[in-house]
């Protein structure tokens, strides 16, 4: 029963939008790829196109009733991608990302024969991102060109190596080049509103919280700060902005004129606006916006609020391919442009489509309007007679976001509320919706209840809007933006620190398993209910009914993190200490926990055929010493990507089908889920702390005992002021004084570099070249099998548990019981190896650290020894 | 298992040409008479010709330029520049080279015709231009994110850099490979050609300076700003302005192309120069120097006596530097056919390959040819004079 209005939705998501909107897709030249970069009409109605391959291609009959008709020439080829053309008096302009050109058929036979070269005054690195868009016109013929920042280390970290990366540039008819606005990050799209305001759309990632639309204006900043680097200000200082901590000129950033909701843009495309003087339908003069990860057209529907530009965005047409660059036919066409490579997106993945208008009207938002206390909407059509709205049926959710380095921002501060009223005008056209309160440098997304229909019985096409409130209409100016500077987050490297990956590299080493697969999956083409599988090693997937994927690792309290993706009605669970399930559904309940569902208005997961990260907080159960439950566990939160979920939910017994049926403090991570139409990877655990003795610990490596440490081979040890260890140069070792430690718990932190190798030794003997001794294993990524967690050659961990250059922690238990030597070595908390030496190889001896060869670099700290003998 | 072995060789023996058939070929007549001396009268490559580098052997297959009829059709008709491998197309009619093209083939092992990859761009009847990151084109010279090649149908692709407007090197063999057409588009091209001439070690200094007449100063460098890029045919090139701080010091129209005789093929450089500013001299000096005792020979041409306007000078409309190199002769040729109505420019001292233009004249331009020859003789100097004069 529950699926039954998700059904509706989605009827209404597609098939509804097509009888209102026609696609109709070219049949391309055979052999040739049309990766669509730029797209624009010469006065007879011929189209050019130019494409990220360099190409320009004239389409004679784009326009057409009948598109099989559609000539496709190629004019000029060899160009460094295309990635904005304009059409100016007759004459091809390309944006490529080396320069502006002029394409001109001297000899008139149909072929590009002269590129001039109108501007080339800014820098390309050669770093692949450096991707250059363009081209509109202002009404002195000035164009606009927008410049992504470079990526360096971390891969999404932006940066403006040479001359306004990261800036948007006014090139003069005659090719003189300005810088005109800046702090842009991937201004995929640039365009005019039909005023001929500049506008520009960014991509999210670092300090772009979501899909910014911006209101370009000279010499605004829109805070992305590579682009400082280009500033009078850092120039003539020569100083580097930060990356990590805002700038100055954050404060005075001007703020996007709408936030498109990452849910509806992961990779915006440009925009333009109707022109069609009413051929494309009812939306006259509106900004429409291009998405190619979902494949979709959105509507920008902006106002002036205070004097700037903000305004909402409403769903359009979906269904679509990947839709870079969208551009208006004289005849009212909306001509479309796919390419998503290396990018992603929705199939198809290149290619060129149009959407006409049926003549039918859909039921629609027509235009949004914010007042002080709630929306003034206007519709396409009229609702029908007798329709009312309960204002309790009006969902919505107001949050902002987070401006900083990381990549994205999950929404912040979640409210959802209500509306206290709404009223439907007496020509029945106008809705007014009334909120208790609303806030400024909020976003507000939206959504009406499904019975909203006309006097005909068509329902209303898309009932969902987000409203970017940069500015109330009244009260004081807000000096605060949607998205805010907080406290810059922890680094990557410390964000790490304490986790274990369970399936990194060797995937399935750590889980028993039968009936899963380590393969590659994706949708299968023409049937989304079901994966295809190919090889490779890119998602674990069942492939039998009640097959589990039960970790071998116990955990307590902790947190996690996974991905999934699951199938057109596929399903899947994860398993919590190996009893609580979490309930992984293809609909909005996704996440239920314990019979209790998410609020569907907090929107986590992604649909079908997506990848989401889901992460969660568990307390496990308490229990006294004679083993009587003393508190039951408790999912502290789950959020699917970054969305709160649900919080603090109590877990009273284990779910049905649990592969632990008996309720405990202790359980591994399992998965379990429809064949086939499930599929996870990446998991991720923390363990949570556990309180050990305090008393009876003492140094190692006492500081004042330094020249006494016994050393072997060649390599560096130094003790630098925080007291941190550390062994560089060619191979060695370096002891503790005492050689006489036989039973004891032993702990120490430790962090290894990228291609490092080291050891932590113990009851091991003082001797040259690889010294006798037990070792527990320190290597992330060297290429020797045996990895962090490894008692070496005795059991080994082929799994890349511990990330290199991330402090991890070792705790080592060494016992001789009456079966052998009892070894235990935990990482993080969590025991990884539990092993018996009925050999007893080793009796007592020194502690220590292993320097393995030139350019391994290992850092320990904090080694404790608490003899048990 | 017997006539398992025996059937490759039977099918090998029915491509094979009859013997009977062969001796009575017209085709290998030609072979003999044009070919032999330098790739051995049966194609092995060991012909009576004395050569730094053997010729290519036939047997073995695979050519410079690809496989296929087309490509070594190509070869024949504009020899390979770089390499004594002459351009046939005035010794031998079309029909001739394409019997002559299918003949050398057939001496290698059968083999499929391979379609080029997806990602590469092939020149056909006209030039292409294809812009993109260049991988360094030397060792230790750097890559160029604003690249541009220029492919000439005759294999000869000249590599520059737009940034500042610098050639690079020449190149002979097939264009490009698009490897930004894979990924997110990145990725550098893969020029395919074979790199036959190097400026600066692929870290060519500035090709244009500025000199006061009459002063002693040492001449000022230019920079050079990219206006234009064109095909005409089977040439191309490109439209750059000279920047002296930041105002326009001249305008310079480069067009590059093959250059075939029967006696070598090569390249050219063709510049017409416009200079804008009135009192100074422009000078090119964007070819490698060719040191004095590499020199076999350095003379003019028809020399002819001028006035410029200031002084009486002489001109050099032909300006001739001949070196051994190992691949046979190397022959550069700075001329002038313009002079001596529209004149003015002269040649650098001798083993200095560059030119200056003075100021009175409009318009004026200079062509650098360089040519590899086998020989070098008056037959072959008259040979190239020859296609000079076109």
């Amino acid at each position: 029963m529950i699926l039954l209005p998700f059904l509706l939705a989605a009827l209404q998501g597609d098939a509804a939008e097509s009888t209102y909107y026609e696609l109709e897709t070219f049949k391309t030249p055979s052999g040739a790829v049309l990766e669509v970069g730029g797209l624009d009409f010469f006065s007879d109605g011929r189209l050019a196109v130019s494409t990220r391959r360099g190409q320009v291609w004239i389409v004679d009959g784009a326009l057409g009733d009948d598109i099989s008709k559609a000539k496709f020439s190629l004019f000029a080829e060899g160009l460094r991608e295309g990635l904005g053309l304009n059409v100016v008096d007759d004459q091809i302009h390309v944006m490529q990302r080396g320069e502006v050109s002029r394409l001109l058929d001297e000899d008139g036979d149909g072929r590009c024969d002269r590129i001039d070269t109108i501007s080339n005054s800014w820098g390309v690195s050669g770093n692949y991102h450096e991707f250059g868009f363009g081209l509109p016109q202002d009404k002195q013929g000035n164009f606009y060109i927008t410049l992504n920042v470079s990526f360096s280390n971390p891969w999404w970290l932006g940066k403006s190596p040479v001359p306004f990366r990261g800036w948007c540039l006014q090139i003069a008819p005659n090719g003189a080049t300005r810088p005109f606005a800046y702090g842009l990050r991937s201004p995929c799209g640039v365009g005019t509103n039909a005023a001929g305001d500049l506008f520009v759309t960014d991509n999210q990632g670092d300090w772009v919280a979501s899909s910014p639309i911006y209101h370009v204006t000279e010499g605004a900043f829109f805070g992305h700060p590579a682009s400082l680097m280009w500033t009078d200000e850092y120039r003539s200082t020569n100083s580097e902005p930060s990356y990590e901590i805002p700038s100055a000129a954050a404060a005075n950033r001007k703020p996007p004129a709408i936030w498109i909701p990452y849910r509806w843009s992961r990779s915006t495309g440009n925009l333009t606006y109707d022109s069609s003087e009413g051929q494309f339908g009812p939306f006259q003069g509106q900004l429409f916006v291009t998405e190619m990860t979902n494949g979709v057209v959105l509507r920008a529907l902006m106002e002036k609020v205070r004097g700037e530009y903000q305004g909402a965005v409403v769903p359009f047409r979906s269904e679509l391919g990947s839709a870079c660059r969208i551009a208006f036919g004289p005849d009212g066409s909306l001509m479309l442009g796919y390419t998503n490579r290396g990018w992603g997106g929705r199939a198809p993945a290149d290619g060129l489509a149009r959407l006409r208008w049926t003549g039918k009207t859909p039921l629609d938002f027509h235009e949004i309007h914010l007042a002080q206390d709630g929306f003034n909407i206007t519709l396409t059509e009229p609702l029908a007679k007798g329709v009312t709205i309960d204002p309790s049926t009006v969902d919505a959710l107001q949050y902002d976001y987070n401006y900083w380095w990381e990549y994205g921002s999950p929404p912040q501060h979640l409210v959802p509320f209500k509306a206290q009223a709404v009223q439907i005008s007496e020509d029945r056209k106008s809705l007014r919706l009334t909120f208790a309160a609303l806030t400024a440098a909020t976003c507000l997304d939206v959504k009406l209840p499904d019975h909203l229909v006309t006097e005909d019985g068509r329902p209303l096409l898309h009932r969902e809007f987000s409203y970017t409130i940069n500015q109330l209409p009244e009260g004081p100016l807000c000096l605060e933006q949607v998205s805010k500077i907080v406290s810059p987050p922890p680094s990557k490297e410390n964000a790490m620190e304490g986790w274990l990956r369970l399936t990194y590299s060797d995937a399935t080493a750590l889980w028993d398993f039968e009936g899963w697969r380590l393969t590659n999956a994706q949708p299968t083409e023409g049937d989304d209910s079901i994966l295809s599988l190919t090889e490779g090693d890119g998602a674990l997937v069942p492939v039998k009914e009640g097959a589990q994927f039960l970790g071998k690792i116990n955990l307590g309290d902790h947190k996690g993190e996974v991905e999934f993706q699951l199938t057109r009605g596929g399903s899947a669970e994860l398993w919590l200490l190996g009893q609580y399930a979490i309930k992984l559904t293809d609909n909005p309940a996704c996440g239920t926990v314990a019979g209790k569902q998410p609020d569907p208005a907090i929107r986590g997961y992604y649909g079908k055929g997506q990848w989401n990260k889901l992460t969660w907080d568990i307390q496990a159960a308490r229990y006294d010493q004679t083993g009587n439950k003393t508190r039951d566990a408790v999912l502290r939160s789950l959020r699917i990507n970054d969305q709160p979920m649900l919080e603090n939910v109590i877990l009273h017994a284990p779910d049905e089908d649990a592969p632990l049926g008996k309720e405990s403090a202790l359980g591994p991570v399992a998965l379990t889920g429809a064949p086939h139409r499930c599929a996870f990877r990446g998991v991720m655990v923390q363990p949570g702390r556990q309180s050990a003795p305090q008393d009876g610990w003492s140094e190692v490596f006492p500081e004042d005992e330094f020249d006494d440490w016994p050393s072997t081979g060649d390599a560096e040890w130094e003790l630098n002021d925080d007291g941190i260890l550390i062994g560089t140069g060619k191979a060695g070792h370096l002891f503790s004084k005492r050689d006489d430690y036989k039973n004891f718990e032993l702990k120490g932190r430790f962090k290894i570099n990228d291609g490092g190798n080291s050891g932590f030794y113990f009851r091991v003997q003082a001797e040259e070249g690889w010294p006798p001794g037990y070792e527990a294993q320190i290597n992330s990524n060297f290429p020797d099998p045996q990895k962090t967690g490894s008692l070496y050659s005795l059991d080994s961990i082929t799994t890349w548990i511990v990330p290199e250059n991330a402090w991890f922690d070792y705790e080592i238990r060494c016992v001789d019981t009456d079966a052998g030597t009892h070894i235990t070595i935990r990482v993080n908390g969590a025991e990884i190896t539990d092993f018996v030496d009925t050999e007893r190889l080793h009796g007592a001896g020194h502690i220590a650290l292993q320097q393995h060869h030139e350019g391994s670099r290992i850092e320990a700290k904090n080694i404790m020894i608490r003899p048990l003998d | 298992m017997r006539s398992h072995l025996l059937l490759p060789a039977l099918f090998f023996s029915c491509l094979l040409p009859p013997l009977a058939a062969q001796e009575d070929d017209p085709t290998k007549d030609l072979f003999l008479i044009h070919c032999a001396a330098c790739h051995g009268e049966t194609g092995d490559g060991k012909g009576t010709t004395e050569l730094e580098r053997p010729a290519r052997s036939f047997l073995d297959g695979g050519f410079s330029y690809g496989n296929t009829p087309e490509a070594v059709l190509r070869t024949l008709s504009y020899g390979i520049p770089g390499t004594p491998m002459p351009a046939f197309d005035v010794a031998l009619t079309k029909d001739q080279r394409e019997a002559l093209a299918q003949y050398v083939i057939s001496l290698g092992p059968p083999g499929t015709i391979v379609d080029p990859a997806q990602t590469e761009l092939v020149v056909k009847e006209e030039t292409l231009l294809a812009r993109g990151l260049l991988p360094p084109i030397f060792l230790a010279a750097d890559k160029q994110p604003r690249g541009l090649l220029i492919g000439l149908p005759s294999g000869t692709t000249f590599e520059y850099r737009t940034d500042d407007v610098r050639l690079l090197g020449v190149r002979s063999g097939r264009f490009v490979d698009r490897m930004d057409w894979t990924g997110r588009g990145g990725a550098a091209l893969k020029p395919l050609g074979r790199v036959i001439e190097l400026f600066g070690a692929g870290k060519p200094k500035t090709s244009w300076y500025l000199a006061t007449i009459g002063k002693k100063l040492p001449p000022k460098e230019l920079g050079a700003s990219m206006r234009t890029s064109f095909t005409r045919g089977t040439s191309g090139g490109l439209g750059y302005e000279l920047i002296d701080n930041g105002t326009s010091a001249g305008f310079v129209m480069e067009t590059v192309s093959h250059v075939r005789t029967p006696v070598g093929s090569g390249w050219r450089r063709s510049f017409t120069v416009r200079s804008e500013i009135p009192d100074k001299v422009l000078r090119f000096d964007g070819l490698d120097m060719i040191p004095p005792e590499d020199l076999l020979g350095a003379f003019e041409g028809d020399l002819q006596k001028a006035t410029d306007g200031h002084t009486d000078r002489l001109y050099g409309t032909q300006h001739w530097l001949v070196r051994k190199n190992p691949s046979g002769f190397q022959v550069t040729v700075i001329h002038s056919l313009d002079f001596p109505n529209q004149g003015g420019a002269v040649p650098g001292p001798k083993g200095d390959v560059g030119f200056w233009i003075y100021p009175s004249f409009e318009n004026v331009t200079v062509n650098i040819t360089r040519l590899t020859c086998l020989t070098w003789d008056d037959a072959t100097r008259t040979a190239i004079a020859k296609e000079l004069s076109k």
